[in-house]
């Protein structure tokens, strides 16, 4: 924590076993307010959940560091509080040493995964994010991170001018187990593939993030072991001898451009559409469907005191029922094991566009109920989900979505199917268009339908017999709804 | 020896195993609403045990609201908070002599606080410390364990060394009902029995092994149902009811100490908040259960049954309050107060004479070290070197 003599800043700290940051959700406090001890400032979302954080010092508030939406870093000022008059007396302000890079890469370190700090507890920093260990055999040093901007990629960072020429030999010798006559080490150009030895983990991260290469810079460690400040040295002199460099941590600000970070939420649903498109061989169909009809039984259903069950609500059942004749599209995929695994029960998800961005909750169990049910159910569903208030059971246990991206005023979409569901069935908007009726062109209500699936769980006669059957219950729903 | 050990056996023998088994519904001496169960209260605890309870408790969530606020400003990195448990967590420590020990998981925070250590030290381990922890001997308390049931063996270990020397000392082991699935369990419960260890093992159910129900954890009648097939008598005890803790706990005490053997005690209870702050319990559980357990709360129990039988006034609570207030301050200005490690110390206190390779990694550690300082042509200054300046 961070302070002068009447000012204390409070550092965003690690609400949960190895976060490296947090959204602001709400100030609860604003400038100028007066604090107590431990009381609750400001509501922050982690990768985890809200929490509210308490602010560890009294007086009046100074300055919020972060505008509400704004992600902030762990480690970095969240408030500032001014001793207020005879504030009770607080423990001394605890001094922050200045960043040092190598603390701040331990750090960092750390935070790529806490461990089992409780049983059955470990966290990963990038959750979801796969495998979290590099499979055998993958070079240690590969360069992952962006790397340092170097004008000559081919010269390796540390065979700068300062660095001794035989860098690799030096290591190769001082290793031991070097064959001897190693021409490719003895030529620095560093293709052994046998890890170079380090004094920690740290060190293989510091290079890496600098985007250097550990085989050429050389050691100084005992027994040819490369050190912290060996790479800390390494990153200097590519510093002093490369034209314009930024610390890799560092924004690359382009002219002419701005950066807009990702909020929490939007990058997880970046994972989740990521991971669809990169997993799902997808396919697309589509279909006009002359909904007239179903418009003229919704209308006839209007009553004065009660509207009636929605064309959504409608277009539900007649999804479910279609589902149910054909139950590969109600399913995920399992390719781990190359099974397609069906759901007993259909979660009809559906895509609402909430406060934070786009979310799919689901009405659990839409298959046990009838079309006026699955209205209530839909519009307090998609009232709640609006206001971020589905619980975290509606946003995850979709079996099937249904999209009425109609109601954005367009009339087609390829969706992208909500991993790890397999098929997605889109809605455009319903307008007047000229249709030919018996010979004749007349106006009637129209809209597209357009259905996304995984082709691994079935093939286009059984995505368009779907499709097909739902757009036949909409062009005539009386037969189908005696058939329901 | 060999007259002990025959009638050691007959007291074995004239043991019903119908004794051994627990009640069909957890003994109870105080209603959730404060009221004694059995009419008169004759069976309370007395008076002072019962107000001393309370204003332990009352320090106890204070503490236990306290270290959640500290873990959300980044003094501690994790907290299992055992608010709701505080009954169970009083009691622990209240039951025992000064010369009896107790065996706490990471868990039983508060139950150390109850039996005196310092509170700042408790959270040690929660903190970070190099050295985890306290000193076990000054108030006999063994450090919180992490991983499941191991500490019941060792509590196991003393009870019965204590007992070989002819000790009057009772151990008071504690567990969850996760760790009743250990082996761990099993061969403490199994050597105490057969050994006359004079130990209590008291386990705390609430509910949730992190995020693992219950009913997914055990499918004997109860977890006090356990004890009576290693001949362990097994007693269920409503987890929240502190007055009946109290009671049962001080029985099973005093047969530890008489030379009666071990015994088993289920305090059915419930984790009112979320395994850690590393957990978000609403994705398993909902909110209608934990409302049902906030009813049972067991300060609003106990403070109840006080008042109505004029133990308790407004001007004593806020003694307690204030208490409670000054264990919370002292708590945070400790935990607050930021301690640099000293690399050193890693390789201090395992072996009173280190090892070649400790001291080959002590020097390897002073080298690295000694390489953070600002090198000469950066800053001109012969900066003292950080290693060996300690």
């Amino acid at each position: 924590m961070r302070a002068t003599a009447t000012e204390q800043t409070f550092l965003l700290p690690d609400l949960g076993e190895g976060l490296t940051e947090a959204e602001v959700v709400q100030w609860l406090v604003a400038a100028g307010d007066v604090v107590a001890v431990d009381q609750p400032v400001v509501e922050v979302e982690t990768a985890k959940s809200v929490v509210e954080v308490p602010c560890p010092y009294a007086g009046r508030v100074g300055v919020l560091h972060a505008a509400e939406g704004e992600c902030v870093e762990v480690g970095r000022p969240l408030i500032t509080i001014a001793a207020e008059g005879e504030a009770t007396p607080e423990p001394e302000p605890q001094a922050t040493p200045e960043p040092d890079p190598a603390a701040e890469a331990y750090r960092t370190e750390e935070q790529a995964g806490s461990g089992n700090v409780l049983v059955g507890y470990g966290t990963s920093a990038h959750p979801g994010a796969g495998r979290r260990r590099r499979p055998r055999g993958a070079r240690p040093t590969a360069p992952a991170a962006p790397a340092l901007a170097v004008p000559a990629p081919a010269a390796p960072l540390a065979a700068a001018p300062a660095a001794p020429p035989s860098a690799t030999a030096v290591l190769a010798a001082g290793d031991g187990r070097a064959a001897p006559g190693n021409g490719r080490a003895a030529s620095g150009e560093a293709h052994d593939s046998r890890p170079v030895r380090v004094i920690s983990p740290i060190v293989r991260r510091l290079a890496r993030e600098a985007g250097l290469d550990l085989r050429a810079v050389p050691p100084t460690g005992a027994g040819g072991t490369v050190t912290r400040s060996d790479v800390r040295a390494a990153i200097e002199r590519a510093r002093a001898t490369s034209a314009p460099v930024g610390l890799p941590t560092e924004t690359p600000e382009t002219p002419g451009e701005h950066r807009i970070p990702l909020g929490g939420f939007r990058r997880a649903a970046s994972r989740v559409l990521s991971r669809s498109r990169a997993e799902i061989p997808e396919a697309t169909v589509w279909v006009d469907v002359d909904a007239t009809a179903l418009w003229d039984l919704r209308e006839a259903t209007r009553r004065p005191d009660d509207p009636g069950p929605g064309l959504l609500a409608h277009i539900a059942r007649f999804v479910v029922s279609a589902l149910a004749d054909h139950p590969v599209l109600n399913a995920r995929f399992d390719a781990e094991r190359d099974e397609i695994v069906v759901s007993d029960t259909v979660n009809l998800g559906i895509a609402v566009q909430g406060e934070n961005g786009l979310v799919a909750p689901a009405v659990l169990g839409a298959d046990a109920l009838t079309t006026r049910e699955l209205d209530v159910a839909l519009r307090d569903l998609t009232t709640r989900a609006r206001a971020g208030r589905a619980t975290p059971e509606e946003l995850t246990a979709g079996t099937f979505t249904l999209n009425n991206y109609g109601s954005l005023g367009v009339d087609g979409s390829a969706a992208i199917i909500n991993h790890p569901q397999v098929a997605i069935l889109g809605f455009g908007r319903v307008i007047d268009r000229p249709w030919v009726v018996d010979g004749q062109i007349v106006p009637r209500k129209i809209t597209q339908m357009s259905f996304v699936f995984d082709h691994r769980v079935c093939d286009g006669a059984t995505a368009a017999g779907f499709m097909r059957q739902v757009a036949d219950a909409i062009e005539n729903p009386l037969p189908a709804l005696v058939r329901l | 020896m060999e007259s002990e050990w025959k009638f050691d056996q007959y007291i074995y023998m004239v043991i019903n195993e119908d004794l051994m088994l627990p009640t069909r519904e957890p003994v109870m001496l105080l209603d959730p609403e404060g009221r004694p169960t059995a009419g008169d209260g004759a069976a309370l605890p007395a008076p002072d045990d019962l107000v001393r309870g309370l204003a332990g408790m009352v320090a106890a969530r204070r503490f236990n609201e306290q270290s959640s606020v500290l873990v959300r400003q980044g003094r501690l990195a994790v907290y299992p908070s055992s608010y709701g448990q505080e009954a169970c967590q009083v009691a622990a420590a209240q039951v025992l002599d000064d010369g009896d020990w107790l065996f706490p998981t990471y868990r039983d925070t508060a139950a150390a606080v109850a039996r005196g250590v310092d509170p700042v030290e408790v959270l040690g381990l929660l903190k970070g410390d190099w050295h985890s922890g306290y000193d076990p001997y000054e108030r006999r308390v063994a450090p919180l364990a992490t991983p499941l049931a191991t500490q019941l063996p060792h509590a196991v270990g003393v009870a019965h060394a204590g007992r070989l020397r002819g000790e009057p000392t009772v151990v008071l082991a504690m567990c969850g009902d996760g760790a009743t699935s250990e082996g761990d369990f099993h061969e403490a419960l199994n050597f105490a029995a057969v050994f006359r260890a004079p130990v209590v093992f008291f386990v705390q159910n609430n509910q949730y092994a992190i995020s693992v129900p219950l009913s997914r954890q055990s499918a004997a009648p109860s977890l006090a149902h356990k004890g009576v097939g290693y001949g362990v008598p097994g007693e269920l005890v409503d987890g929240n009811d502190l007055a009946a803790l109290l009671a049962v706990l001080s029985a099973a005490v005093g047969r530890a100490r008489s030379g009666a053997g071990p015994q088993l005690v289920e305090g059915r209870t419930y984790r009112m908040q979320a395994h850690t702050n590393a957990d978000d319990a609403t994705r398993y559980r909902t909110d209608a259960e934990v409302a049902a357990w906030a009813d049972r709360d067991p300060l609003r129990r106990l403070d109840a049954y006080l008042r109505t039988q004029g133990l308790l006034d407004d001007a004593r609570a806020a003694a307690h309050a204030d208490a409670a207030e000054r264990l919370a301050r002292h708590t945070r200005d400790g935990i607050n107060v930021d301690v640099v490690p000293d690399p050193a110390d890693l390789f201090a206190h395992v072996y009173s004479r280190p090892t070649p390779q400790l001291v080959e990694q002590l020097a390897q550690v002073r080298d690295e070290l000694s390489r953070d300082e600002p090198s000469p042509d950066a800053t001109g200054a012969d900066a003292p070197n950080r290693a060996e300046a300690r």
